[in-house]
């Protein structure tokens, strides 16, 4: 399996939450990368934070809204996305599913009986990073959405393998395989 | 929220569908079954009666209509049908626009009793999904038989019946027919997975929409460019006349 984080990964993210279906963009190779990942037969499954929910600056509904332009384009290719875990909580909620914290990879592995040891975690965050070295997982960053940013400002992030982009990551995992 | 009592009246229209669709497929899936070695004008002509019955009965009994744009892009002859799949009903009504045709379906169908044996009756392509490579090479070879014979190959790119919300990937098969053989795609998108959902004993009154897309030609493209583009334009289609009020009485909105 490869848990992968969707704003900054999949989709382009400006310094503001993408809110609406028509705001979300695929970044050029992520979808075809998606597809490539499934045709080699992993499981992929996506592990987001929505606050912009608890915080009003889109409902649930904008959210499917946009998953589901993800999956058309998938579908066209004939391919899926696994599953779909976020977390629509504010960061004053405390909650247990907001990365940082683990919660969404657990509930993940759990459903789905993986190794979260053999699991790349793929995230463009510093929160990705954490939440996948706090639950034993592969951390993974990409230099696309916040990644670049978070390469020179975050030592936690020294010593994680760094990508281009979604494609690229893909292209070399499948390489090694 | 729907009126219980609007429900209860909804589930009894279409408890008289059933009484009379019921036997009527039976019977004519038996002749037809049965009329194996007849002239195929035959055979298409008792699919025709039961598809004019089937269309008559969900008028009277449930108040469910159609109306169809596009007919005018359908080729005179020689091409592969990628329907939308969301219901039952196409199965039924689809046949009506192009005739003779021919279904490409998962062998199983076949051996469901009376229904699968009436498909035979028609030559349906039956394949068998788990032989992988071998199973696409008998695709391409029978469907170019059958389309050389001039009939319109019939298939459902999703592969199982797909609620209105969700979405699942669309296959290759019929794709890699159309690059094999150069017989192009004529794509059909329609909302009646809306008003006669999958695993739903009401059938819902109102008028479904049948939109018959341009023919997508081949042109020399990998398989996996076919079928993006004809996945694009159904579920883009599909979309633009899907009925929002009904999706709201189905609670899916």
């Amino acid at each position: 399996m490869v848990i992968l984080d969707r704003d900054g990964v999949i989709n382009h993210q400006a310094d503001d939450d993408v809110t609406t279906v028509d705001g979300w963009d695929p970044i050029p190779g992520s979808i075809e990368a998606i597809n490539r990942l499934k045709k080699a037969g992993y499981l992929v499954t996506i592990a987001s934070n929505h606050s912009g929910i608890a915080r009003g600056y889109y409902s649930e509904k904008d959210l499917q809204q946009m998953n589901d332009k993800m999956q058309k384009l998938l579908a066209i290719r004939g391919a899926s996305v696994d599953g779909i875990f976020y977390c629509p909580h504010g960061p004053e909620a405390n909650c247990i599913c907001r990365k940082p914290k683990p919660g969404l990879l657990f509930k993940i592995a759990k459903q789905f009986g993986i190794d979260l040891s053999q699991t790349p975690v793929v995230g463009d965050n510093i929160s990705d990073i954490q939440a996948a070295k706090m639950a034993n997982a592969k951390p993974v960053l990409v230099r696309t959405g916040k990644g670049e940013y978070v390469m020179q400002h975050f030592p936690e992030a020294l010593d994680v393998p760094v990508y281009d982009d979604l494609a690229h990551f893909v292209r070399e995992t499948l390489r090694r395989k | 929220m729907v009126n219980p009592l609007y429900k209860f009246w909804l589930v009894l229209r279409s408890t008289v569908f059933w009484i009379f669709f019921l036997p009527a497929t039976l019977i004519l899936a038996g002749l037809l079954s049965l009329a194996f070695f007849m002239p195929l004008g035959f055979r298409v002509g008792i699919v025709h009666v039961w598809i004019g019955f089937s269309l008559a009965c969900l008028r009277l009994f449930c108040g469910l209509k159609y109306e169809v744009e596009g007919l005018e892009n359908i080729p005179d002859h020689g091409f592969i049908v990628m329907s939308k799949h969301s219901s039952t009903w196409e199965t039924i009504v689809i046949q009506r626009f192009f005739r003779p045709m021919v279904w490409v379906v998962k062998r199983e169908l076949t051996w469901i009793p009376f229904f699968g044996w009436a498909l035979k009756s028609m030559d349906a392509i039956a394949l068998n999904r788990g032989t992988g490579r071998k199973a696409i090479n008998q695709l391409v070879q029978e469907s170019r038989r059958s389309m050389d014979e001039g009939r319109i190959l019939m298939l459902f790119p999703e592969g199982t019946r797909v609620p209105p919300g969700q979405i699942k990937p669309f296959k290759l098969g019929g794709a890699i027919v159309s690059q094999q053989t150069g017989y192009s795609v004529l794509p059909i998108a329609h909302n009646a997975g809306e008003y006669w959902p999958r695993h739903s004993w009401i059938k819902w009154p109102g008028t479904i929409r049948v939109v018959i897309g341009k023919p997508i030609y081949p042109a020399g493209r990998k398989p996996e460019r076919i079928i993006e583009e004809v996945g694009n334009w159904i579920l883009a289609e599909c979309d633009r006349i899907s009925d929002r009020a009904q999706l709201k009485r189905l609670g899916i909105l």
